[in-house]
């Protein structure tokens, strides 16, 4: 079971454009087998990062959740969001390794 | 947990690996499947109407129902990769990305293939971006959208018929004059669609778009041009996993698939291989000659270990 806390549209702006640490947002479904294989990998990345980021979930796939999908214009999933400031400082598309994910966020967050 | 022996280490969770896992449960043989994604290619399926107990079922659904049964049986899998094979007849280490070092006496290769991409020079920069390579992940995101599809095979055309429900318009372009070696169930059901346009003879040759993805320059006999979409799925085939067996010498045919005997044991001594990366079941790739092929290497890796 993730860790990572799971969103919806009445409480991204609090969780992840007013949040003080930067946050990355992993767009996500059910049915998508890639998305399952970054969950643990993500998990791993909330507790060696905590502190330094938060890590929350949008799960695509529920139609409260399409406004959001919309907005940040996801095509592919797993696509990874980082914000920091209330800003879009960068994305990841597809299947990412946990240690070149890591050495990633840490460069765009310094 | 490094240096765990066993007599079995299933590379790949796919059917075949599955599989092969619920046999080798029933076999009591000491094993584990190393995979990170349960189902492996069969997840991506749209819809499977071939495999004997179901009507009609989703890749992903199919999935589950393995795994569950593999997990109940008390199979343990390992989400990890497996990057490398060392040793030989009965003590192989199998090296995992996170680190790991097993000890096994001997290996099953279900690795299954990897997806064929365009070859073009800004690919990356549209992927997610209008560029996708799996149809059934991707394709909600389509809705009322122009899509291409490119790939005029058995999984082109499952494409098409996925996307013809969520999307405007489908641009199917395949290279012949015609889609090759397409079931024809699948044919009459695309026949029916009104909203899907084919584009035969056609070589996509660039993409277009500056954020995303927003046209493509079309090479068909005679003429280029550019074709405006939001959308392009990619399904044109796949290539073996078979660098593991290649590391330890083990032999491929020259498309890179893994010789496999009636048994499905390889060149290698003590290393099986079973489903989509080997030369068996001639060539039809079918999650039920997979599984199939998974159970002949348990049996015969059973027979194997037991008289050693």
């Amino acid at each position: 079971m993730s860790q990572v806390l799971e969103l919806n549209p009445g409480n991204f702006t609090a969780e992840v454009l007013q949040s003080e640490l930067p946050v990355l947002v992993d767009f996500w479904a059910p049915w998508c087998g890639q998305c399952r294989m970054m969950s643990p990998i993500l998990d791993n990345l909330a507790t060696e990062l905590v502190g330094q980021i938060k890590i929350v979930k949008v799960n695509v796939d529920d139609s409260a959740n399409q406004s959001l999908a919309v907005q940040y214009g996801i095509q592919g999933i797993p696509n990874l969001k980082l914000f920091k400031a209330g800003q879009e400082i960068a994305d990841f598309v597809g299947m990412r390794q946990q240690d070149s994910l890591r050495q990633d966020i840490l460069a765009k967050i310094a | 947990m490094d240096n765990q022996k066993y007599d079995l280490l299933i590379i790949g969770a796919g059917p075949a690996g599955l599989t092969a896992g619920i046999y080798a449960s029933r076999y009591k043989i000491k094993h584990a499947i190393i995979g990170g994604l349960p189902g492996g290619t069969m997840t991506e399926a749209h819809k499977i109407c071939n495999f004997p107990s179901e009507a009609s079922i989703s890749g992903w659904e199919l999935a589950q129902k393995i795994e569950n049964n593999a997990r109940q049986l008390g199979v343990e899998i390992i989400a990890a990769e497996a990057i490398r094979v060392t040793g030989q007849f009965p003590s192989f280490q199998v090296e995992l990305n996170d680190g790991q070092k097993l000890l096994t006496k001997s290996i099953l290769l279900a690795t299954g293939t990897k997806r064929r991409q365009l070859g073009l020079d800004n690919e990356d920069k549209y992927l997610g971006k209008g560029l996708a390579y799996c149809a059934t992940c991707d394709g909600p995101f389509f809705k009322d959208k122009v899509v291409g599809i490119l790939g005029g095979g058995n999984s082109g055309a499952t494409a098409v018929l996925y996307l013809s429900e969520i999307a405007t318009k489908i641009i199917w372009f395949y290279s012949g004059d015609k889609p090759s070696a397409v079931e024809p169930s699948w044919m009459e059901e695309i026949t029916k669609r009104s909203n899907v346009e084919t584009s035969p003879n056609s070589r996509i040759i660039g993409l277009l778009g500056e954020d995303r993805l927003s046209g493509l320059s079309v090479e068909r006999p005679g003429r280029t041009e550019q074709v405006n979409l939001d959308g392009l799925f990619v399904e044109i085939g796949s290539d073996p996993n078979s660098d593991l067996l290649k590391q330890l010498d083990g032999q491929v045919n020259n498309r890179g698939y893994i010789i496999t005997g009636a048994d499905q044991s390889t060149s290698i001594k003590g290393v099986w291989a079973a489903g989509d990366a080997t030369t068996s079941s001639n060539s039809l790739r079918q999650i039920v000659t997979a599984c199939s092929e998974g159970a002949i290497a348990a049996d015969s890796i059973f027979g194997c270990l037991s008289i050693k």
